[in-house]
């Protein structure tokens, strides 16, 4: 589940026309939510408001041991309600991500500039933390993200980061510069999108991509190429996702498989292999979504179900079909993604098991009576042992 | 004070499989550090043949159930240590772990805090920070240890031991990166630093465990098991009747003597009252079992000096007495502290004055006078017995007149005894044998009779020595 900081920074990026797929971070995006997927430790709860158009505002206790806490303070100097909902009324698809739909790269033209200012303070550690984006132009964006925590006792100074990544895009490639000041990390990431811009919404996209990282005090190097094929099947309009991403200095290939079989369901697939080391993993996992009750219904396809002025209304179209038009209309990729756009969810379980590591991770997610919330557990199935490495439960709230 | 250490004794099977054990689990206990990727495992101890050498240099508190002293402890020994684990070689995953690893180091108590920021800050790499496991065999060896030490022993609570400085002086590290100079330079100065803090803490608590563990059987018990694995291993000791096999027992008792003496002062170094080594080795001769066999052996008495009737009749009386004068003296002499010159009381039988004492009171007098071991008192007392040529006139009972006249002292008085010795001297002759021992002694002497039935000869055994014969 999107926790909240995430959840506004989604409805910025929407609201101010940034794809933010459109970068080579986002190339492991389906892989990394539905195999990797974090499971919420102890007990925490959020509380979240919109105070005014421009500001949000946070809580969240958490117990695990002992209690703890945080307060953060969003805001945004553009207004985000054509984005934000809120939790009674959001879309799951927004907040439980899963299978990534990729929006095809367009020629942007945001005439302004916003920002975005987001801090956070825990409690009782006093540890700080804290964004700011910065919109410099239509094509590119500054953001810079820091921590600091504070000098406690005599014995130990206090830790300060700070990370600053000026980002470029355009729909035929995009790069982002990185500097961390933590060992002085700088890095690269580029990335090629073969056959954009498009008009269509739903074509397909090939990008290549790379990274590059050098972490100058304790000259630690790291690179990785890969390529993203995302398409549809024509056939039905299921939307796929492939990826490859190799390093060529470790010696690591990883490729991933993703297909979203129906709207209530993906799979994703992941093989990792080391030509230096031989070892290898094969990942396996799945999003399954489940309808609420009142939409059930209503998807009744059979002709003489339906009543009939519905009847009437599908003789007519068809009687109306010009073979150019259905090609652009009855796409069934477009109806595919518009039906999982709208459709409305009620709760969605996550699964996913690592051959290697031996390990089965289980995350539900759903909402009750305006609360999300997000449950889940680890197992560790070592010589038919099973025995849990974590479990715990997470709600929020937002209004 | 020296030491041996039997260091063979520590490569027992049980023993090195228990030590291996402790040593995993103690290599794998908190938290592993982000370098290594699986758990490290020994594949290898061995705690060679050099013992380390133990040199007390204050023993602060001694009693049978505790000890406590300060040792100079130096090892520079061929014992050598191989584990096997894996290093992860990832260098922007080992980026990512350092952060996280330097908030949880700084802020404790904040684990989950720091988990959280670390995420927020670090950069997501795409693919650059894959998994990179290499695995790594590495041996420890040529250890050279030189320290101050303080052991605390206590029966009920274990062994503490402490080192009170850095033990560690040099120590050789070789692995499988060998041939990359820098990562072997880096691994030398890791272990380096790692292993004198692994001697400070993880040592003396597995030393104390270990005492635990071996402690609370009895300590009797502790040294019997010892005691059985040693015999395992040393040599045999030298039997009596391996010296000459052809003559077993061929030694003198004055030789048997010292030689128990010697033994016996072992017990000095017994650690509790009742505890001694030798007692719990029928091998050994004892003093006091030696002892037993010369005074209730028949076979033995060739050492005595039976003074008969027929020897004041017809024996060589005078030679007799010679001997027992120079027996008497030469033990006065050795326990003597200054020239106090022995006293005999001296009866002179004289043919005109008094009547001769009767024969049997003669014999019996010179009889009670003959100390049997050498721990008897010193004779300030003894009697002598004068007789004139008149009297038995076909023994030449002394051959000197001034031979005697020289030995003749006043009348003694009771005197006091001798200014008193570091070892008190027994009022009774220590042959004293009670119950069990007069059954062991039974046993031993059949034991003994046995083997020298084995030798059966006709001629005497021994050939008596030059000063008893008569």
């Amino acid at each position: 589940m999107l926790n909240y900081m995430e959840y506004i920074q989604k409805c910025f990026y929407i609201s101010t026309l940034w794809n933010r797929d459109n970068s080579y971070e986002s190339f492991l995006a389906t892989s990394r939510q539905v195999l990797d997927f974090p499971i919420p430790s102890g007990f925490s709860m959020t509380v979240s408001s919109k105070n005014t158009e421009n500001s949000f505002t946070s809580i969240s206790i958490s117990q695990l041991g002992e209690l703890a806490g945080s307060l953060s303070y969003m805001y945004s100097s553009v207004d985000l309600a054509s984005a934000y909902n809120d939790t009674a009324s959001v879309s799951l698809q927004s907040m439980f991500e899963g299978y990534r739909l990729l929006s095809s790269p367009r020629i942007s033209n945001y005439s302004q500039r916003p920002t975005l200012l987001y801090g956070k303070m825990y409690f009782p550690s006093q540890f700080l933390e804290g964004m700011f984006i910065k919109r410099l132009s239509e094509n590119s964006q500054l953001l810079i993200k820091f921590i600091n925590t504070p000098k406690l006792n005599k014995l130990y100074n206090s830790t300060t980061i700070m990370n600053i990544c000026y980002q470029r895009q355009t729909p035929k490639s995009a790069q982002e510069y990185v500097f961390s000041t933590n060992e002085a990390l700088f890095g690269l990431r580029y990335i090629y999108n073969l056959g954009a811009p498009t008009p269509a919404a739903d074509a397909s996209l090939f990008s290549v991509g790379c990274e590059l990282w050098c972490a100058a005090q304790s000259l630690a190097p790291g690179m990785s190429t890969g390529l993203r094929y995302s398409t549809h099947l024509t056939s039905s309009g299921k939307p796929l996702t492939m990826t490859l991403v190799i390093n060529p200095l470790l010696g690591s290939i990883e490729s991933t498989y993703a297909i979203k079989t129906s709207v209530l369901s993906t799979f994703v697939s992941k093989y990792n292999f080391n030509v230096y080391s031989y070892e290898s993993d094969l990942s396996l996992g799945c999003h399954l979504w489940r309808l609420s009750d009142e939409n059930k219904s209503v998807t009744d396809e059979r002709f003489n179900r339906l009543k009939t002025e519905q009847q009437q209304e599908l003789v007519d179209n068809f009687m109306h079909i010009d073979p150019a038009h259905m090609l652009s209309e009855t796409n069934s990729t477009r109806l595919f993604i518009s039906q999982h756009q709208t459709s409305d969810f009620s709760s969605s379980l996550k699964c996913a098991t690592s051959l290697n590591k031996q390990q089965i991770s289980l995350l539900w997610e759903g909402r009750f009576k305006d609360w999300l919330l997000s449950t889940g557990v680890k197992f560790d199935y070592k010589d038919m042992n099973p025995r849990s490495l974590g479990y715990g439960l997470e709600l929020q709230f937002s209004s | 004070m020296s030491f041996q250490i039997n260091w063979e004794a520590i490569e027992k099977q049980s023993f090195s499989s228990y030590t291996r054990e402790l040593l995993n689990e103690a290599l794998n206990s908190g938290k592993r550090p982000n370098i290594l990727s699986s758990d490290i495992k020994i594949v290898d101890l061995n705690f060679g043949h050099i013992s380390p050498e133990f040199e007390i240099l204050e023993i602060g508190d001694l009693a049978p159930d505790r000890f406590r002293g300060i040792f100079k402890f130096k090892y520079d020994g061929d014992a050598s240590v191989t584990v096997n684990t894996k290093v992860s070689a990832s260098p922007l995953k080992i980026y990512n772990n350092n952060i996280y690893d330097d908030l949880v180091e700084k802020n404790k108590a904040y684990a989950r805090d720091c988990k959280q920021l670390a995420e927020f800050v670090s950069p997501q790499f795409n693919g650059s920070d894959c998994n990179f496991d290499i695995p790594l065999n590495l041996t420890l060896g040529k250890f050279k240890l030189s320290s101050i030490i303080i052991i605390v022993f206590n029966k009920t609570k274990g062994l503490t031991l402490v080192f009170k400085n850095d033990p560690l002086e040099s120590i050789e590290v070789s692995s499988t990166f060998d041939r990359i100079k820098p990562i072997a330079k880096f691994l030398q100065k890791t272990i380096e630093t790692q292993i004198s803090e692994l001697f400070k803490e993880f040592l003396p608590s597995y030393l104390y465990k270990f005492s635990l563990k071996y402690t609370t059987q009895s300590l009797l018990q502790f040294h019997q098991d010892l005691l059985n694995e040693e015999q395992d291993l040393q040599e045999k000791r030298v039997l009596l009747k391996d010296v000459d096999p052809e003559f077993p027992l061929r030694i003198s008792p004055g030789s048997l003597m010292r030689l128990t003496r010697i033994a016996s002062s072992r017990q000095t170094l017994a650690l509790g009252g009742s505890l001694s080594c030798d007692r719990m080795n029928d091998d050994v001769v004892t003093k006091s079992f030696a002892n037993a066999i010369l005074a209730a052996s028949n076979t033995l008495s060739w050492n005595r000096i039976h003074l008969s009737n027929a020897d004041m009749q017809y024996g060589s009386m005078g030679r007799k007495l010679e001997v027992i004068k120079d027996f008497q003296s030469r033990s006065f002499f050795k326990n003597a502290h200054d020239g106090v010159k022995p006293k005999r009381r001296v009866i002179k039988l004289n043919k005109s004055k008094q009547s001769p004492p009767p024969e049997d009171s003669f014999a019996e007098s010179t009889e009670e006078s003959i100390p049997m071991s050498e721990s008897s008192p010193p004779s300030t007392a003894s009697t002598l017995v004068e007789e004139t040529a008149e009297k038995l006139p076909d023994t030449p009972v002394f051959p000197n007149n001034n031979y005697l006249s020289s030995l003749q002292f006043k009348l003694a008085k009771k005197t006091e005894p001798g200014p008193p010795t570091a070892f008190k001297v027994p009022e009774k002759p220590t042959h004293h044998i009670d119950q069990l021992e007069h059954l062991e002694i039974q046993s031993r002497r059949l034991k003994l009779e046995k083997l020298l039935a084995n030798h059966h000869t006709t001629t005497p055994f021994y050939d008596s020595p030059p000063p008893y014969s008569v």
